[in-house]
């Protein structure tokens, strides 16, 4: 009984709002408590005042800001030209069975890759500017936004395909009405996927690449053993990669919404 | 003729096989024309590989690097079941703590290199507690996620067997989202490759980021080669490994291994 009660209470929206604000709270008192009372040491970790005034300090600064900046420049590049060259591939595999089976394995081999493999080559052949954020980028998520595209676009109904041959849609048009809208959800769960690994790609190549960025901030830290300043920016960044993910998982459910895949798909 | 022609149109790894073949054939080609000090040949590489791996490179570099993927990799596999059923069972607290474990999670796993190596030192220690973290956190998520959908039939019935507390837990509610589970497994042995690449590449002088990353810094590019060829090798072989022990055990829970895991 008292099971049932206290499901029907948590399943209110605002009352789980509130609990999740409660615990972000919890966390921030409990961390501070721990850092005054000297049970978390200050070499392992700075207190969450320390760090929060370190984060505050840091916004206002022109340098952050400009390596801000450079990172997310950076991936949004190297992510939209491997986006814009990966979904039309992808669809062509898609719609081509033949051409598909013959590369599905391989394809499906090389996604495992870690997507630091290129970057001690890539470095030397390009140094650490755009082009080579965007090699390390692409080839860290490439295969993922294309299998998922070609997987993606083979989940239409069946109905739809005999629909547009009977109203003898072109090959063109078929595409573009047909198969686009009923791939785009698994479109851009392959997108959202695609778009946090191309940040951690870009992040990763400013750490070891020394491409200028919020990355390469983080290193100059730690080479300067400053706790406070390693904290509030690996914070940052994770604030950078929830504002990504928020932000994907907002198309993610505008394309379900919008085009999701009326019965037989997945 | 025919059926030479029908074999090789059917032959899964033949298929597998063309396209890199190609693309070998093609780089050594190019590579020996080339002639530059950047692109060695596919015979320079594959000498470098095993004198770069073989023997003693292998018990100083390899065998380091995958004793801290394995330590990471099982701890965080172990500490997310475990603190992923914990969590599914204490509704008010799952819902307090979740935000933090989103933020977490949404956090590059990589970009935690630099705090660990300040906080834990150069050394197997910081690869592991990544690893560890970051694996912890994938499979904690998918753990709660999974179980608070499971289906309440399923709950009701373990209630009328009589099917309680380890029991429920281990023999019907883990081998319910098995799939789910080890898709996510699969992608956290994944991160925890390039998490161990990386942390070695950012602060350690043995491993095989290490090795490699050293090695272009010293201009010894065949040794560089060897050292990519070894990290998409064991990319590609532990995961062509994982898939060998996930068939079977997905076929265990009676669930046909045709369900990909997108995560």
């Amino acid at each position: 009984m008292q099971m049932q009660n206290q499901r029907s209470i948590t399943s209110n929206r605002w009352v789980r709002l509130g609990i999740s604000l409660c615990g972000v709270l919890a966390f921030f008192f409990l961390w501070e408590g721990a850092s005054r009372t000297g049970w978390l040491r200050p070499d392992v970790a700075p207190s969450f005042m320390d760090t929060a005034a370190e984060l505050g300090s840091l916004l206002p600064q022109s340098d952050f800001q400009t390596a801000v900046g450079d990172t997310l420049s950076a991936w949004l590049f190297g992510f939209a030209v491997t986006a814009a060259l990966a979904i039309p591939i992808g669809l062509l595999f898609g719609a081509n069975p033949w051409a598909w089976k013959w590369f599905h394995s391989t394809f499906e081999a090389v996604r495992p890759i870690p997507p630091i493999v290129l970057l001690p080559l890539a470095i030397l052949v390009m140094g650490s500017g755009r082009s080579f954020t965007t090699v390390m980028i692409g080839q860290g998520v490439f295969w993922i936004i294309l299998l998922q595209v070609t997987y993606g676009s083979t989940v239409i109904a069946p109905v739809a395909l005999d629909t547009a041959t009977v109203f003898k849609v072109g090959p063109w048009r078929r595409y573009l009405i047909f198969r686009l809208p009923s791939a785009a959800p698994i479109i851009a769960t392959g997108l959202r996927i695609a778009a946090g690994i191309s940040l951690a790609v870009e992040i990763m190549s400013e750490l070891i690449g020394g491409v200028p960025g919020v990355g390469q901030l983080l290193i100059s830290a730690q080479a300067g053993n400053d706790l406070p300043l390693i904290y509030a920016l690996t914070g940052f960044t994770g604030l950078l990669g929830l504002i990504v993910a928020v932000l994907f998982r907002g198309l993610e459910r505008f394309a379900l919404k919008n085009h999701g895949p009326k019965g037989g798909a997945e | 003729m025919k059926e030479i022609l029908l074999a090789i149109r059917h032959s899964r790894w033949l298929k597998f096989i063309a396209l890199p073949l190609v693309l070998i054939v093609a780089y050594q080609l190019w590579a020996s024309s080339a002639q530059s000090p950047f692109f060695p040949t596919v015979g320079v590489i594959a000498a470098a590989f095993v004198e770069t791996w073989g023997g003693d490179g292998f018990v100083v570099n390899v065998v380091p690097s995958l004793t801290n993927l394995a330590v990471g990799y099982i701890s965080g596999v172990i500490l997310g079941l475990a603190l992923g059923v914990l969590l599914s069972r204490m509704t008010v607290v799952r819902i307090a703590v979740m935000p933090i474990v989103s933020f977490l999670l949404a956090l590059p796993a990589v970009a935690l290199v630099p705090l660990f190596i300040t906080v834990a030192g150069i050394g197997p220690a910081m690869s592991q507690s990544i690893i560890a973290f970051a694996v912890t956190l994938y499979v904690l998520v998918n753990t709660v996620d999974g179980l608070v959908k499971v289906d309440s039939g399923l709950v009701d019935v373990t209630h009328v067997f009589r099917i309680r507390g380890w029991r429920q837990i281990l023999l019907v509610l883990l081998p319910s989202i098995a799939p789910r589970l080890l898709g996510a497994g699969r992608a956290a042995l994944s991160l925890s490759i390039l998490i161990m690449v990386v942390s070695e590449m950012v602060g350690a002088s043995a491993g095989i980021g290490a090795v490699t990353l050293l090695s272009q810094q010293s201009f010894q590019y065949s040794t560089m080669w060897a050292g990519m060829v070894m990290v998409a090798v064991l990319g590609i072989g532990l995961n062509a490994l994982y898939l060998m022990f996930e068939r079977p055990m997905l076929r265990r829970s009676g669930i046909s291994p045709t369900a990909r895991t997108i995560k």
